[in-house]
């Protein structure tokens, strides 16, 4: 369990410090359709790559915001860790991907009606972006117009 | 910091009119930032889905972090995860 008290104090000292973002007005989209007919898109944090991509570049200093896309078919175990900080523990992703690329999972849920299909592009970014103003002016927009793109019709995001 | 990004990345996929929803790890940081629907997951950064290979607590998590899609709003809706009892042997299908 992650609480407060239990972070590093490294980490709680930044959570503390740190002047988060707050979203005003919350935008709240509803549901067109049932989660059992809908297409869901994915958008994952743990800055996973396809092996034949460009790494994401986490040696600048606002870290990297770009995106990757990986075809929804993937399977999660073949992605590539190109995050090497400590910001999390990456015993549990190297030993099980879905429990931060769920395409498995997410694929099973399909097979058995409890979402309608998986949309065919996920997108894979860094989370770790304490400087989020490219994140918020570029990379969030153009994730948005590709869902819509895609038709998608509810989007899953999994952090890191 | 991906407690924040899923959450400006959400609100702008909202902001197109598609609903989105997440899970989070730090449930004071979700309460600054207001996602539009949000997951508190009581397990470590790394962690979102619980434990890997327990594909059955996966599910549920995931099942947990899709009802809220039918929450009605206004948002931000952030509810805690529910741990389940889940049959030992249990397998979709």
């Amino acid at each position: 369990m992650t609480t407060m008290q239990e972070l590093s104090t490294d980490l709680r000292a930044f959570v503390n410090m740190y002047k988060w973002q707050r979203i005003e007005p919350v935008p709240f989209a509803p549901m067109s359709k049932p989660l059992s007919e809908a297409r869901v898109g994915l958008v994952v944090m743990a800055c996973m790559t396809m092996p034949d991509q460009e790494p994401f570049d986490v040696g600048q200093p606002d870290n990297d915001p770009s995106i990757r896309i990986v075809p929804s078919d993937t399977d999660p175990q073949t992605l590539v860790n190109t995050y090497r900080d400590q910001g999390f523990d990456h015993a549990g992703l190297a030993e099980d991907a879905n429990l931060l690329i769920p395409l498995d999972r997410l694929r099973e849920m399909a097979a058995q009606g409890e979402i309608g299909e998986l949309s065919p592009r996920v997108i894979s970014i860094c989370g770790h972006l304490p400087h989020p103003k490219a994140l918020m002016d570029s990379t969030a927009p153009a994730i948005a117009r590709l869902f819509l793109d895609d038709d998608a019709d509810a989007v899953l995001l999994v952090p890191a | 910091m991906c407690n924040q990004t899923v959450g400006l990345v959400g609100a702008e996929i909202e902001r197109h009119g598609i609903p989105t929803t997440t899970q989070i790890y730090l449930r004071n940081v979700a309460e600054m930032l207001q996602p539009p629907r949000a997951l508190w997951v009581p397990f470590a950064h790394g962690y979102a889905l619980g434990k890997p290979n327990d594909r059955n607590l996966q599910l549920s998590v995931l099942r947990q972090t899709f009802a809220l899609l039918d929450e009605p709003g206004p948002g931000p809706v952030i509810k805690d995860y529910v741990a389940e009892k889940i049959p030992i042997g249990m397998h979709m299908g």
